[in-house]
């Protein structure tokens, strides 16, 4: 199902909120920092605020229409809302919980059983529970279930697991995958975790400041991010200015301090000579210098080790090698590289993992 | 003179007759005020809380000069509906109901603010309209607080003097309430049976300040 939104606009002080998309996918994310508008969005889609401009279609009915004054209130757009809380009622227990949301209008086309439901989030055993003595991530998976069991032909995902610590997170995300991948629900996710992106979404929107800055496919985001703005925002760690020295072949040499690169060439305009490059961290490979290994990647730079910031399992790298670049490698394989602030070390990255951005 | 139980009984009555005449109009102006912005909202704020800070006597004259014989709403309801108000019955129970009017208001706007608005806004999400949101969402998680502004407005009720003595007079048998009967019965030099009322009068006051505090405390999970 389509979730058209043309031309929504809404002002609420100093922020301003414009969007025009189409969002087509299973599971669309929507990415960025808090205050980009994505909850905004999320509650204008619910119907729970309403634009100054636009429309909203959900596959053939017409949600808002500020033009002709059309604006379905929330009860009728059967469209499923799970904040970051939950927002369990905490005067019912958990199958009250299920019952409030269950007294639909009879002619809901979809609708998902609530014993189906129960067992597909593991919340058989939580019926008669108080829901106020839940923990944080039974409470999510009865609200996700209340949410399934109004017959919902949209669930819309605010943070869902914003309040859950890193267990509990895990826990929760293949509940995620089973209803996208059993009830064949579209969604819209929010968050601004890379990870959960990865994990839940197909598709992916990159907002700020109101705007939807990027649309794609959630590997194409993350690996190509249109532009700086993005490039920040979806967390690549390097993020330099080049100029580009030639394109032959799909494959583009790029110059950026002392260094020079190669990345593919598509999707850079022809005639383009300022660019920005982009590598994420997890796509450098570091080697032991002075090692004569043949190796695929296409570039193979001396570094220097400036800093070692160790981050849990992980370490972070920041090399020089004619410009700064960001590593991250598990901490075994640092320990065994026997790195050193100040050492020698190759760091290899292959072409495709080089991410060229016109500059505007 | 005047027996304690009809005095009590009358007393009883009237403030419970007052709060519940305000109840539904008060309770709708209390969420009115903590759920929606509309024009003239700090005017009506401002009008409801008036009988809090004026003195109670002056909230007496204007209720007087309004339903008196010659007030707008006192010609209003002879004409219409052949209601007389001032110096019976009836003008004790306005007297009560506009002077309990302020806490009834006042509480059940707080209770409605502490209900979270994310609540009602699932529950819209949900498929539940908004009558249906107040009636099973927002009321059930209102309602200690609305209990607790109720027992307050009945409680000023039962004590209400300055507006009543001013609009109804104190008429044995017809207008005395058990504040009225204890001003009554000292001025006659009956202090015996004022002290009678007294203790009536206190025992009912600390009967519904303990309800309030008790259901307002009960609040709390």
């Amino acid at each position: 199902m389509k979730l058209e939104l043309h031309d929504v606009r809404l002002r609420a002080g100093e922020f301003a909120l414009e969007v025009d998309a189409e969002l087509a996918g299973r599971v669309t994310g929507l990415f960025g920092a808090s205050g980009s508008g994505k909850s905004t969005l999320i509650e204008i889609i619910a119907g729970l605020r309403r634009p100054a401009t636009g429309r909203i279609v959900l596959g053939d009915t017409i949600l808002t229409d500020a033009a002709a004054g059309v604006h379905l209130p929330p009860e009728q757009r059967q469209i499923g809302y799970v904040p970051q809380d939950g927002a369990l009622f905490p005067h019912l227990n958990v199958a009250g919980n299920l019952r409030f949301a269950e007294r639909r209008g009879r002619g809901a086309q979809q609708v998902f059983a609530r014993d189906h439901v129960c067992e597909l989030l593991g919340i058989g055993g939580l019926l008669a529970r108080e829901v106020t003595g839940l923990s944080g991530g039974e409470q999510q998976r009865v609200a996700l279930a209340r949410a399934l069991v109004s017959a919902p032909r949209l669930l819309l995902l605010d943070e869902p697991l914003a309040a859950l610590d890193a267990a509990r997170k895990t826990a929760i995300l293949p509940y995620l995958q089973r209803i996208r991948d059993e009830l064949g629900l579209p969604m819209l996710y929010v968050s601004h975790v890379p990870e959960e992106m990865m994990a839940v979404c197909d598709d992916m929107a990159v907002m700020h400041a109101g705007r939807i800055l990027q649309h794609g496919a959630v590997e194409a985001v993350f690996r190509q991010p249109a532009s700086l703005e993005v490039a920040r925002i979806v967390g690549v760690e390097t993020v330099q200015p080049a100029r580009v020295l030639e394109v032959r072949d799909g494959l583009a040499t790029v110059a950026l301090g002392g260094a020079r690169l190669a990345a593919l060439a598509d999707g850079l305009p022809s005639g383009a000579t300022d660019v920005l490059v982009s590598i994420r961290a997890e796509d450098v490979i570091l080697l032991q210098a002075g090692g004569a290994w043949q190796t695929s990647a296409r570039n193979r730079l001396a570094s220097t080790v400036r800093t070692l910031t160790s981050e849990g399992a992980t370490v972070r790298i920041e090399l020089d090698c004619g410009f700064p670049l960001v590593a991250v490698l598990t901490r075994q394989s640092a320990d065994e590289l026997g790195l050193a602030v100040g050492g020698q070390i190759c760091a290899l990255v292959k072409a495709p993992n080089v991410h060229l951005i016109p500059r505007a | 003179m005047s027996d304690v139980l009809p005095v009590t009984l009358f007393t009883l009555g009237v403030a419970l007759l007052g709060t519940l005449l305000i109840l539904p109009g008060g309770v709708a102006l209390g969420w009115l005020l903590a759920r929606r912005r509309w024009p003239g909202k700090a005017l009506v704020e401002t009008l409801v809380a008036l009988p809090l800070v004026i003195p109670p006597v002056a909230t007496g004259l204007i209720l007087l000069k309004l339903f008196g014989r010659r007030g707008t709403l006192g010609v209003f309801l002879e004409r219409t509906f052949g209601i007389e108000i001032v110096f019976t019955w009836k003008a004790v129970v306005l007297a009560t109901a506009v002077m309990a009017l302020p806490l009834l208001v006042r509480t059940a706007r707080v209770a409605f603010e502490e209900v979270p608005a994310r609540l009602e806004q699932v529950a819209r999400t949900l498929g539940a309209g908004p009558w249906r949101v107040f009636f099973t969402v927002t009321l059930p998680l209102a309602r200690r607080g609305l209990l607790a502004g109720c027992v307050l407005a009945f409680a000023r009720a039962l004590g209400e003097f300055g507006a009543t003595v001013m609009v109804a007079g104190m008429i044995p048998g017809e207008t005395i309430t058990l504040a009225l009967g204890i001003y009554h019965e000292v001025q006659l030099g009956h202090d015996g049976a004022a002290l009678g009322l007294l203790a009536v009068s206190v025992t009912l006051a600390f009967g519904a300040l303990a309800a309030s505090e008790w259901l307002l405390r009960r609040r709390a999970p």
